[in-house]
């Protein structure tokens, strides 16, 4: 049956030998994602993209990238990215980058592989410390600090002392919208993750401090990434693993974190 | 409004109607819209009527001659592209005007379903569009065409050839945005305007209803529906739409919701432009204390400014993603001896509201689902009377980690009645309501990532309240609410109502028939069998001295994404893609 399926549809996300002998990996990354995958003058670059560069040419063969939007949640971006296709073309990758490595998420997900976390993603802000001299977040009870909307961020500081500083909360309508709102001046503090503030913090062109405060959330404030590929590609996701585990060693996932101003935060244990 | 302003705006309206310089010697004018629902040759606007009953005068088709309604031709959308047909048809002068799924719209010649021509929207590879792949149907005007695409363009082709005339971006669809909705067509001092809202948008897209020039696509005005937004008009700040955060906290406003995805409607009586408005954001509603205007809401615009000229909410302060887009009917209420010009409205929350059309006063609220656990009912002022006990939790309240409380709340996130257009009989004076019985269980989800990211979703699985049935369509008196027949279908229903002079509702179902029914009793007359369910809205027309009946079928929209107990109701429905038209031969209608 999977077979037939495959045989129907040849934009399915294939098992290893197929990626070989077509000399393609394609590589799923989200859009506007800065500083994992976002378009520079034009360039789709970022610390995921330089990552999936590293996959294909651990393979021998040529990435090709597919920039996606991000759904409702991750479980609809496996579907749309590894396993079944976009809504309108059918059109998927062999592999998704930035997928959290998660036991719930691949239980409920039982048509992909979720392996090799390469990443530990946490909360962290970064602030003007001249106006913001605090060392937590009861600072924001009487300042501003920009969000993406909708975003993790944005749920944890909305329910922080029972909505208390939620006021004080600005929500941009993306993440580039809210480093803009901190590197201008107009907002002294912005919160994201850690990859994404230090991104941010680079950017703002004054000295500014990365801050990680003790947070309780309502949702994990921490959890590791990998990638997905689809469940009858476990082969392909075992290659992909050892080119991650090499470049973990020889320093070179290290290093791309560096050329984006980021820390690699390996993934705990 | 005054009787002296309102004489002075329906003269206004005749003297448009009768300057009509600026309309092409081609193809149907404004004046032929504003009389669709009473010129049976043709179906020139969405509803059949701008004010959208859905009311045909055809009286030749009636129960005694029903059983003579044959096929007369199918046609097919072709192509890999199979799912959700909600189109309704425009026919004028030989030729259909059908939309289908994945922004494709046909010129098929009205006798014998023969392909004229055929425009596909290049889509972009990798598009998301929030609100499934449907589109539910084009706009006439002159010569040409219009309808929306999935990357949130308008477009307008020649009517003869399929050509662009134009084509215009409503907004970013990288931003989540999509077109779906018919758009409408409106006289105004200027000329006709071409009328359309917004479908989806991620975070902090904010609902607005919009004017363009329908010889260009130009922007004519903009209006915002929540609190706090400046409108546009001739490239200018207009005015503000109500207070900034005077129903909401803070600058939650500023990304507040409230998508108008579904269209409107128009009143030539009252010259007003009728739009409802989507569910407010963040969907947490506890993070948003305060009614949260104009989300869920209907309004009512001026067409020569896009001033609101009243509001009124359905769900003030929603918390179970009710909507507020369902269409606004115009009609004349017969009451106590007297006439009241009035507009009623099916709402996703389970209420059927009548209101006075000229300010927005309300009249009535009445269930027409059963069993509604979100609302103990709808007070004297319009308000309902919750039932906090029914509110989703909060999910800041939540243990981490931890699912949150269950809660069970009727209807369903998905509406006592979606997106699916009643009809208004003007000879039984009765609403036929397409509507669903079912309710969902909702809890706070609290393993659930977005974009890569730690998120809290929320779980929701829905469920029908009896056994034999999920849809219901009712015939429901506005004078008082009562449910006069009901006709209950073993699947969910999604398609829109038609009702004729001849006595007659037609309604598709998602097993695929296209029935028909006694207006007066409910009892089922007819039914054929298109292949594929039936998602789109009938249309009747004469055509050579018969009556003809059309309708597109192909299964799809929202029902299908959800599993659940609903998902075993529509396993075995095929998908498909065509319209099928139907007559009454004039030999048989003789008999």
């Amino acid at each position: 049956m999977a077979l037939l399926a495959l045989v129907a549809a040849p934009a399915a996300a294939r098992p290893l030998d197929d990626v070989l002998s077509s000399g393609t990996l394609v590589i799923a990354v989200y859009r506007n994602f800065a500083p994992w995958s976002f378009e520079e003058s034009g360039t789709l670059t970022g610390i995921d993209v330089e990552i999936g560069r590293l996959l294909a040419e651990h393979l021998h063969v040529a990435p090709k990238f597919l920039a996606r939007m991000p759904g409702e949640d991750v479980d609809s971006d496996l579907r749309a990215n590894v396993w079944r296709g976009d809504i309108v073309d059918r059109v998927m990758a062999d592999v998704m980058l930035h997928v959290p490595v998660d036991k719930e998420l691949g239980l409920r997900n039982d048509m992909v592989v979720i392996c090799c976390a390469y990443e530990q993603e946490r909360m962290a802000v970064v602030v003007d410390p001249e106006a913001v001299p605090a060392v937590s977040f009861g600072a924001f009870r009487n300042r501003k600090i920009a969000v993406e909307g909708g975003s993790t961020a944005d749920l944890l500081l909305s329910a922080l002392y029972n909505g208390a500083i939620s006021d004080n909360v600005r929500r941009a309508t993306s993440f580039e919208a809210a480093v803009a709102q901190f590197s201008s001046g107009e907002v002294p503090a912005l919160m994201a993750t850690r990859a994404q503030v230090e991104w941010a913090a680079a950017k703002a062109g004054r000295r500014v401090s990365v801050e990680e405060w003790p947070l309780l959330g309502v949702v994990k404030t921490s959890w590791p990434v990998g990638l997905a590929t689809r469940v009858d590609a476990h082969d392909l996701a075992y290659a992909l693993e050892d080119a991650l585990t090499e470049a973990a060693k020889d320093g070179r996932l290290a290093a791309i974190h560096a050329r984006f101003n980021v820390t690699w935060q390996p993934p705990a244990n | 409004m005054t009787i002296r302003k309102f004489a002075l705006a329906a003269l206004s309206i005749v003297s448009l109607v009768a300057g009509v310089g600026w309309v092409h010697a081609e193809g149907p004018t404004i004046a032929d819209l504003l009389k669709d629902q009473d010129n049976p040759k043709s179906v020139l606007t969405n509803g059949l009527g701008v004010q959208g009953q859905r009311f045909s005068p055809l009286d030749r088709l009636n129960r005694n001659n029903i059983k003579g309604l044959v096929p007369a031709w199918a046609f097919s959308f072709g192509g890999e592209k199979q799912r959700g047909q909600e189109a309704q048809p425009i026919v004028y002068d030989g030729t259909i005007y059908v939309t289908a799924s994945y922004s494709r719209i046909f010129a098929v010649e009205s006798r014998t379903g023969e392909k004229l021509w055929e425009y596909e929207a290049r889509l972009p590879e990798g598009i998301l569009p929030c609100c499934d792949v449907v589109n539910r149907g084009a706009a006439i005007l002159g010569d040409k065409v219009f309808f929306g695409t999935l990357d949130a363009r308008l477009v307008a082709l020649d009517a003869k050839t399929g050509k662009v005339v134009w084509r215009k971006k409503i907004d970013d669809f990288e931003a989540g945005y999509s077109y779906t909705a018919a758009p409408l067509i409106v006289p105004s001092k200027r000329g006709p305007l071409l009328v359309t809202g917004v479908s989806g948008g991620e975070f902090g897209a904010v609902g607005r209803v919009e004017a363009r020039n329908p010889e260009n696509g130009e922007l004519v005005w903009s209006r915002p529906v929540i609190e706090g937004f400046v409108g546009l008009l001739d490239g200018k700040p207009s005015t503000m739409t109500g207070k900034a955060g005077e129903t909401w906290p803070g600058e939650m406003y500023k990304t507040g919701g409230g998508a108008t995805w579904l269209g409107g409607t128009y009143d030539p009586e009252t010259n007003l432009i009728f739009f409802g408005t989507g569910n407010p954001a963040p969907w947490n509603s506890y993070t948003r204390p305060g009614d949260n205007r104009w989300t869920a809401s209907r309004l009512a615009l001026d067409p020569d400014t896009g001033e609101i000229k009243w509001a009124f909410q359905t769900t003030p302060h929603d918390g179970w993603d009710f909507d507020g887009v369902n269409e606004f009917i115009s009609f004349d209420l017969k009451k106590n001896g007297a006439t009241v010009k009035a507009g009623a409205t099916a709402d996703r929350n389970g209420f059927f509201y009548v209101l006075d059309r000229t300010n927005g006063k309300f009249l009535s609220a009445t269930p027409f689902v059963k069993q509604i656990t979100w609302a103990k009912g709808i007070g004297p002022d319009g308000r309902p009377i919750y039932n906090e006990e029914s509110r989703p939790g909060d999910p800041s309240k939540a243990e981490p980690g931890k699912p949150g409380k269950s809660v069970f709340s009727v209807p369903s996130f998905l509406g006592g009645k979606n997106w699916m257009p009643m009809a208004y009989s003007k000879q039984t004076g009765l609403f036929y309501v397409p509507s669903n019985e079912w309710g969902m269980d909702i809890w706070n989800e609290p393993i659930t990532y977005k974009k890569g990211a730690a998120f809290l979703g929320a779980g929701f699985t829905i469920k029908p309240i009896f056994e034999d049935h999920i849809g219901s369509l009712k015939a429901i008196d506005p004078a008082t609410g009562e449910i006069k027949w009901e006709y209950k279908n073993k699947a969910p229903l999604w398609g829109g109502v038609l009702t004729t002079a001849g006595g007659l509702v037609f309604m598709g179902t998602p097993e695929g028939y296209l029935k028909a029914f006694d207006a007066k009793t409910g009892e089922e007359l007819w039914k054929f069998n298109t292949g594929s369910g039936i998602v789109g809205s009938p249309i009747t027309w004469e055509q050579d001295g018969e009556q003809w009946v059309g309708v597109v079928s192909g299964w799809g929209g929202a029902v299908p994404l959800w599993g659940g107990e609903v998902a075993k109701l529509i396993k075995n429905i095929s998908q498909g893609g065509s319209m099928w038209a139907f007559k009454l031969p004039k030999t048989v209608a003789a008999k």
